[in-house]
């Protein structure tokens, strides 16, 4: 049932990083996990370019979790960029972030966000949330079918 | 002239005077009207005619006169219209008296209305026509109804027209009156449209004066007064008037005295040329006798030089003779002159012919027969009659002396009264003049605020002490340069700008540039200029207003930095929001995978640390997430919208009761209480207060929280009631200060925020909150949100 495609993890902090892989595994989610630690990094993976040069675009991730506080490029106008682009307008994205702004949620929502959560500071509950984001977005969730060749 | 100290009382008690002065007047000529027409009525002449060698006074003007007082009468007081439709009434009979009267006069009409009251038993003495006034009459009284219609009339037009209409009459009055200085039936009856009655004269002028006193009132009390000139205008109408008349008058008078002294002269005149005409004849007699007596040629001659003498002297005579009577007796002398020349030839011839003896015989012979007796006997008789005629020119003649003099006393008087009449007014008009100047003067220097005149060229002319005050400049070095060159180099294209649209008659209504000071330093003037183009002259003032627009750039500068620290304060909360608690989670999450991993290599006090570490940096996450919600709310604009605090209160009490179900809470809620709020913050409030309740209702069974609205003095309080922990009243005041708890966590957790966000809520709304409580005995907390009273027209303070 799961499927096999990866999850871009967009997180500059080290610490979360580890925490959010730490999550994911907990709830055993088996999908291969790429990490980009800044916009442009993140960016470079989904349209081939940069160091990620000669990468399929079509090959999209199953599932973008998105820090908004990021160096080089900030999260929305990663998400921005990416809504932009047909080849990538449609993968979903889930803003996982420390914010809890108004200002941040409407700012994600209009740009294309298809999820907003907010990391806890309690672990046991953070891997609950990672639970529930991987139910919905791995396994109950149905993307779009069909669009660009793989 | 009032003095300054002349206060409202002492015009009131000159106003009262002059109503009972001219009310007095109008009663009096009421009363006189009364008495005339008892004159017609009881046909007594002497009430009639005062004083009796004068004109009587008409049926029809004591009626009009009568009319006009009463009119008068019933408008001394801005009475009831039944009064006002009285005096209109009485002014209208005034009017059709007048215009009819006026109408039979200049057009030869006869209306029939002369003898309608009474017959007029002494028609026709003097020009008039019985029993109708004179036209001089008939026109004052259709001036005076006409003044008096316009009377109650508030404006200015209406009020010169009436001024000017009872000036008009009283001329007329007043020409009247000294129509009555002629002592002389022929100049009476030489008038052709009657004359006026000295007592019509009187009551005309005194009821024009009483038009022309209440007119003066009315001025007085008058929110629109007429100009000065209107008055300076008609006096001087009527004392050009009154000369003209005088002039008229004193002319007549000198004519008529010349032509009467002519007679005189001429009536001596014809008495000589009788006497040199009696001489002539005696020549005649006297040659004719010498010639009979010597023979002499030369007598002979002298004789025909005599007869011719008298022939002459007789055809002057005829001449000068200009009475028929004398004309009729002079004629009677030429047969007796013709027998006597002819009688004087006839016995010269006899000398010659017969000799002297034989005329000398013919003389005797006539001595009784002599035409010179005769000629001397119808002499005397002209003589007579001449001293006759005599007697009344010099009377006519002493009669225009007299005139001409009593008019030239009189007119000198009346302009010897008016000269001081004008020459007081004068005096009064300078006095005010010069007060209202001195006043202006007065205002001029003290002022504050900056006032000047300035040409169109460019300089001032005048400017008040202000200017000096403000600029330190001293008013000669002012006025020496034009004032463009005090202005600010960098404000001068627009003042520029300024004085054309000046220049086009525009005024300036606020315009605001910088001036020099005398110690270099630059002083901002707001102006407001007026241009008065004809004169070349622009009116200002000015104010110095350098001090307010110090104060608004330091007012803008403090607007500019709250902005940028509110900016600040914005990131920095962010910033907490973001950063702060990344490294929390680091904490709380490695921990957990420390006791997850590793729990085998830590003994159960390690575990027991690891908690606490947990706990806390949970509890850290708690704080920030309150003090960003207290940040929050201060920051959020507040929408008031029709808020259901009752359906609220319900719903986050059955979310409460979600999370603890086990729990016996007893809810009372008042339904339907609804305000005016910001929904969302409100939610935020009430979720604290109800958590707090919910929190520490903990240890009770039943716990009970109570939400009900209590109204005093059009305000809404609600009180949120509990039978929970309570608090000690000495640290009420501690309640809503952030971090500030009066239980310990270990009792009841929490982060001592939450009582400080619904205080912020509260007064964001324009409300106040209050605590009060007893320990164990539960706490209450008494709110109120403004909007409640005061409605939609609140305004949020802070935002």
């Amino acid at each position: 049932m799961s499927s096999t495609r990866v999850i871009l993890l967009v997180e500059d902090n080290p610490d979360d990083e580890a925490l959010t892989l730490r999550a994911l595994t907990k709830n055993r989610i088996a999908n291969e996990v790429v990490v980009a630690r800044d916009g442009v990094e993140a960016l470079d993976y989904l349209f081939g370019t940069g160091a990620f040069a000669g990468r399929n675009p079509a090959d999209r991730p199953q599932v973008v979790l998105l820090d908004l506080n990021l160096p080089r490029l900030g999260g929305l106008e990663v998400l921005r960029r990416l809504r932009a682009e047909p080849a990538t307008a449609t993968i979903p994205v889930v803003v996982l972030t420390s914010s809890k702004e108004d200002r941040d949620l409407v700012d994600s929502y209009r740009l294309g966000a298809n999820s907003y959560v907010r990391k806890p500071v309690d672990f046991v509950e953070f891997v609950e949330a990672a639970r529930q984001l991987g139910l919905y977005w791995l396994v109950l969730n149905e993307a779009p079918i069909g669009e660009g060749p793989r | 002239m009032p003095s300054a100290s002349d206060s409202a009382g002492a015009l009131k008690d000159r106003t009262r005077l002059e109503w009972a002065a001219d009310g007095a007047a109008v009663a009096a000529l009421c009363i006189a009207a009364v008495v005339f027409l008892g004159g017609w009525l009881l046909g007594i002449e002497a009430l009639r005619r005062i004083p009796l060698s004068a004109a009587e006074m008409k049926a029809n003007t004591a009626v009009g006169i009568a009319a006009g007082a009463t009119a008068l009468l019933c408008l001394r007081r801005d009475g009831s219209r039944r009064q006002r439709a009285f005096a209109m009434g009485g002014a209208g009979l005034l009017a059709a008296i007048g215009a009819l009267s006026a109408l039979q006069w200049v057009f030869g009409f006869d209306f029939g209305i002369d003898l309608l009251l009474f017959a007029d038993p002494t028609s026709g003495t003097s020009g008039n026509l019985p029993g109708r006034p004179a036209l001089g009459t008939a026109l004052a009284f259709v001036l005076i109804a006409f003044a008096t219609w316009r009377l109650p009339r508030d404006s200015r037009r209406n009020r010169t027209a009436s001024v000017a209409a009872s000036a008009l009459a009283s001329l007329i009055a007043v020409g009247g009156a000294l129509a009555q200085l002629v002592d002389e039936r022929a100049f009476h009856d030489s008038m052709r449209f009657g004359v006026m009655a000295p007592p019509t004269a009187a009551a005309l002028l005194l009821l024009a004066m009483a038009l022309l006193a209440a007119n003066l009132r009315r001025e007085r009390s008058s929110a629109r007064p007429t100009s000065p000139y209107t008055g300076f205008t008609l006096g001087l109408t009527f004392a050009l008037g009154l000369l003209a008349t005088l002039t008229w008058l004193d002319w007549r008078s000198d004519v008529r005295l010349q032509a009467a002294s002519d007679w005189v002269v001429h009536t001596h005149e014809a008495r000589a040329a009788r006497y040199l005409l009696l001489a002539h004849i005696l020549d005649i007699e006297v040659e004719q006798r010498s010639y009979l007596l010597t023979g002499l040629t030369q007598h002979r001659a002298r004789l025909e030089s005599a007869i011719d003498r008298e022939a002459a002297q007789q055809r002057r005579l005829g001449e000068l003779t200009l009475d028929e009577e004398q004309q009729a007796t002079l004629k009677q002398v030429r047969p007796l002159v013709a027998s006597l020349v002819d009688f004087a030839r006839r016995t010269a011839a006899m000398r010659d012919t017969a000799g002297a003896a034989a005329a000398e015989r013919e003389v005797a012979a006539l001595e009784g027969d002599n035409p010179t007796a005769g000629i001397r006997a119808v002499l005397r008789s002209m003589d007579v009659r001449s001293d006759e005629l005599l007697a009344t020119r010099a009377g006519a003649a002493l009669r225009e002396t007299r005139n001409g003099r009593r008019i030239l006393v009189v007119g000198t008087m009346l302009c010897g009264a008016l000269l001081i009449a004008v020459f007081l007014q004068l005096l009064r008009e300078t006095r005010l003049r010069r007060r209202s100047q001195e006043e202006l003067d007065r205002f001029f220097t003290l002022s504050i605020d900056l006032l000047g005149i300035a040409g169109i060229d460019g300089h001032f002319r005048r400017l008040n002490p202000a200017f000096s005050q403000a600029l330190g400049h001293d008013a000669a070095s002012l006025l020496e340069r034009p004032f463009l060159d005090f202005v600010h180099p960098d404000d001068q294209a627009a003042t520029r700008a300024e004085m054309a649209k000046l220049d086009r008659g525009e005024p300036t209504l606020a315009f605001e540039n910088r001036y020099r000071c005398r110690d270099g330093s630059w002083r901002w003037i707001s102006w407001r200029v007026h241009p008065f183009l004809a004169e070349g002259l622009l009116y200002a003032t000015a104010r110095d207003v350098t001090a307010q627009r110090r104060g608004s750039e330091d007012l803008q500068e403090a607007v500019r930095r709250l902005a940028i620290a509110n900016s600040e304060l914005e990131s920095f909360s962010y910033s907490v929001s973001h950063d702060l608690r990344a490294p929390l989670r680091s904490i709380d999450g490695f921990s957990q995978i420390l006791l997850e991993e590793h729990a085998a290599q830590l003994d159960e006090e390690g575990r027991s640390h690891l908690g606490r570490v947990r706990a806390a940096a949970q509890r850290m996450g708690l704080l920030i997430d309150d003090l960003l919600q207290l940040s929050r709310v201060a920051r959020t604009p507040l929408i008031r919208r029709e808020t259901d605090l009752s359906a609220l209160a319900a719903e986050l009490l059955a979310e409460l009761r979600r999370g603890e179900p086990d729990r016996a809470v007893e809810f009372d809620i008042e339904p339907g209480l609804v305000a005016l709020a910001d929904a969302n913050l409100l939610r935020i409030a009430l979720g604290n207060l109800l958590g707090n309740a919910w929190k520490f209702t903990r240890q009770r069974n039943p716990a009970r929280i109570r939400l009900r609205a209590e109204r005093a003095d059009g305000r809404t309080t609600y009180r949120l009631e509990d039978n929970g922990a309570g608090f000690d009243m000495a640290y009420a005041a501690r309640l809503f200060t952030p971090f500030q708890r009066l239980h310990s966590s270990r009792e009841f957790e929490g982060t001592g925020i939450g009582l400080a966000i619904v205080a912020r809520i509260v007064r964001r709304h324009g409300g106040d909150i209050r605590a009060e409580g007893e320990l164990d005995r539960g706490a209450t907390f008494a709110f109120s949100l403004k909007s409640d009273d005061a409605g939609s027209r609140s305004e949020d303070p802070t935002s």
